[in-house]
């Protein structure tokens, strides 16, 4: 046993001390490289701006919000901090330990991050600013950002109408959360539907996860088989698996938050674009402009942020053969009357009052 | 045992026996954790000097693990009760959600002056927490369907249970409704805070309270010798005039209500509120089992050990925000030394198999 200990002993001691040559270097490293940058002092200098989200993996709305977060780091000179949360209690853990510890701006990348940063915006109002994307909250210190995203969602509504032509009048859609979690994109789409189809029936599903492909694979061939030639894909990193059923089975779909069409997946028609990365430059821009506040934003088409591939969105992949110069004409009409207010898709009503309807 | 043995002595001596195979299990886990920090191009001691500070030595951290640790102390003694029964109950989740989640309702809806409400909610709660538990003890009793299977299989029907009712009937509408969570308790219900910049509350020290009350059950009662007994050998027990039924009751409706605590002390002393998957994602039941597993069921080791792990997902954050590491490294780290105990367990086994081959091999 003693032996052991002293061999135990002596290996820690091996590996801390080689640990310890090791880390000589780069603390003299780092203040040299930092040096270099405030020639011109860089309005952010000195300041830490956090994004605090769920698990980032492979979903494109995190991810485009990270990017555009260690941009706008480069170009104003703060410390950009990414707090990934892997699970609900630890929303609230980091957002307080970011205001311990004197962070600027505190940016919820989410609904999730949501409860947390209205309780501390409650408790801590003069602490930190406070920023949420994505969800609203009552505190009066968080600065929400939201979309209409309904507005996106008619859009790609209609897209699936015009590519369907009426050979189904069966339409799917693959989501994540039911209730208020995607009633905006259920109500669009099915607005957007009706524009074109007016026999339209629909058939939603949902994954209860943001990352699982093979869920939406399944659901989605299911709707298939149900008389659906149109699945939307709104279930984030699940977005693949729809897209993988579409490519086997030869029916239609589209995707969500980026640009998702691709040249070898002939079966994605548009994606409904929500721009994170915009929202967040955006919001920093914002921040280092003497007009900052922490008044709510609801950001749509008319702001650029919300829309639909080949409709409001340039992109490198051809538009669908299925969709004639007619109908992009007739796409493009409706996003300039939802963008003018002719179209309202700003009131809409919840989803109780719907039904009730 | 030597007379001359004096007490103080004796304390350490049992001290060091019960903290002996998880301290080596920790070391072996953090050089395994510096192993993979090098990988990442980062200095092992400066990673850990931060993590360990912004864990256990600056006092606001410090708070935020202890909060942290609350329920997973507390499950972990509800796990410690039944395994050392000889219960195998993974149910401690399923059992948790349950209680607290009848607490919250009752907290929510039931009108009256606040002391009677808050007794209500909480007795309620750990009654339905012994009731959930109690369906497959006696499901073992009457079909001797096996506990594992089943316990571990209630906990998904507790969860989804709850999330319906989280997501519909309960749900808070306040705001953009987009959270799935119940509205708030009121605010008379919820447990004190004791510090002003911390969310520490009184929930710590209901977990000290439980941890006292099973080493009392454990180690001065009846049912605690007879329950300990049936851990350690089933046939003894029953031929000594145990009822063995009805130790498997007491033990597995007690382990349910002290589940219901652990779940009580986050909604009551932290989130004010039911939160879907608030007691699933954050995996306190199985980092109770963890260190219940890693402490040998050891009311007091289970304790420091539960604090530790917590303490391991705080600092692991802390040094996400800091430097930018990975939070899976916490992760690694705290598998690496379950692994390690669980490597001890096995070599014992196989040592144990290998005398008894042994000895079978003398007699034939």
């Amino acid at each position: 046993m003693k032996k052991f200990f002293a061999l135990l002993l002596a290996l820690t001691m091996v590996l801390s001390l080689a640990a310890c040559g090791g880390k000589e270097e780069t603390p003299a490293e780092k203040p040299a490289e930092g040096t270099e940058a405030p020639a011109d002092a860089l309005p952010g200098e000195g300041m830490e701006i956090a994004l605090v989200t769920s698990k980032i993996g492979t979903q494109v709305f995190l991810l485009q919000m990270v990017e555009a977060l260690n941009e706008a780091a480069e170009k104003y000179g703060f410390k950009a901090t990414i707090v990934e949360c892997a699970d609900t209690a630890a929303f609230e853990e980091n957002i307080r330990a970011l205001v311990a510890e004197e962070c600027d701006l505190i940016i919820g990348g989410g609904w999730e991050a949501g409860d947390a940063l209205n309780k501390m915006a409650a408790e801590f109002p003069d602490a930190a600013n406070y920023a949420l994307i994505d969800s609203e909250v009552e505190a009066e210190a968080v600065k929400c950002i939201s979309y209409y995203e309904q507005q996106g969602a008619y859009l790609i509504g209609m897209t699936a109408a015009l590519v369907t032509d009426g050979e189904s009048h069966t339409y799917g859609a693959v989501h994540v959360n039911e209730g208020a979690g995607s009633w905006k994109w259920r109500y669009g789409y099915m607005e957007g539907v009706k524009a074109i189809d007016p026999d339209a029936k629909f058939i939603f599903n949902y994954t209860a996860s943001y990352s699982d492909p093979a869920k939406a694979k399944e659901l989605a061939i299911q709707q298939n088989e149900q008389g659906a030639m149109f699945v939307n894909s709104a279930c984030a990193a699940g977005d693949s698996g729809t897209f993988e059923a579409a490519l086997e089975k030869g029916f239609y779909t589209s995707g969500q938050d980026v640009d998702l069409t691709d040249p070898s997946n002939p079966y994605i028609v548009t994606s409904q674009i929500k721009d994170t990365y915009q929202s967040v430059t955006m919001l920093i821009d914002e921040f280092f402009s003497d007009s900052y506040d922490n008044s709510n934003s609801t950001w749509g088409v008319a702001e650029g942020t919300i829309g639909a591939v080949h409709v409001t969105h340039e992109s490198v992949n051809p538009i669908h053969e299925r969709l004639s110069e007619e109908d992009m004409a007739l796409l493009k009409q409706a996003a300039e009357d939802i963008a003018s207010g002719k179209l309202d898709l700003i009131n809409m009503p919840t989803e109780e009052e719907y039904n009730a309807g | 045992m030597k007379k001359n043995d004096n007490g103080l002595s004796l304390v350490l001596l049992r001290g060091w026996a019960a903290l002996r195979q998880p301290l080596i299990a920790i070391v072996f886990g953090l050089l395994i954790g510096a192993i993979i920090i090098v990988a990442c191009g980062e200095s092992p001691l400066m990673v850990y000097a931060e993590m360990f500070q912004k864990s256990f030595i600056k006092p606001y951290y410090l708070f935020s693990t202890l909060v942290r640790s609350t329920p997973v102390i507390i499950c972990a003694m509800a796990v410690g009760i039944s395994w050392r029964a000889g219960y195998i109950n993974l149910g401690v989740e399923g059992q948790m959600i349950t209680g607290a989640f009848i607490s919250t309702v009752v907290a929510l809806f039931m009108p009256g002056p606040s002391f009677l409400v808050a007794i209500v909610a909480w007795v309620l709660g750990m009654a339905a927490g012994a009731a959930y538990a109690l369906i497959p003890a006696i499901l073992t009793w009457k079909f001797n369907v096996s506990m594992v299977i089943t316990t571990l299989m209630m906990n998904y029907v507790a969860s989804y249970i709850t999330s319906y009712f989280v997501t519909y009937p309960l749900k808070d509408t306040a705001g953009d409704g987009l959270s799935i969570q119940t509205p708030e308790i009121a605010e008379a219900l919820r447990l004190p805070r004791l510090s002003s910049t911390t969310t520490f509350n009184a929930g710590f020290i209901i977990a000290i309270a439980v941890v006292v009350l099973i080493l009392f059950i454990s180690r001065k009662t009846i049912f605690g010798y007879e329950s300990k007994m049936g851990g350690f050998n089933p046939t003894f027990a029953q031929y000594g005039g145990t009822k063995q039924v009805k130790v498997m009751m007491i033990t597995m409706a007690l382990a349910g209500a002290i589940a219901c605590v652990a779940g009580n002390a986050e909604v009551f002393g932290l989130k004010y509120r039911y939160t879907d998957g608030m007691l699933s994602t954050t995996s306190y039941a199985w980092t109770g089992l963890q260190s219940a597993l890693i402490a040998g069921l050891d009311p007091i080791g289970m304790t420091v050990v539960a604090i530790f792990l917590s303490g391991l997902q705080i600092g692991g954050s802390a040094i996400q925000r800091s430097m930018g590491i990975p939070l899976e490294i916490a992760n690694i780290i705290q598998c690496c030394i379950t692994l390690f105990v669980s490597v001890k367990i096995t070599i014992r086994f196989v040592k144990k198999s290998k005398a008894a081959a042994k000895e079978g091999g003398k007699q034939a």
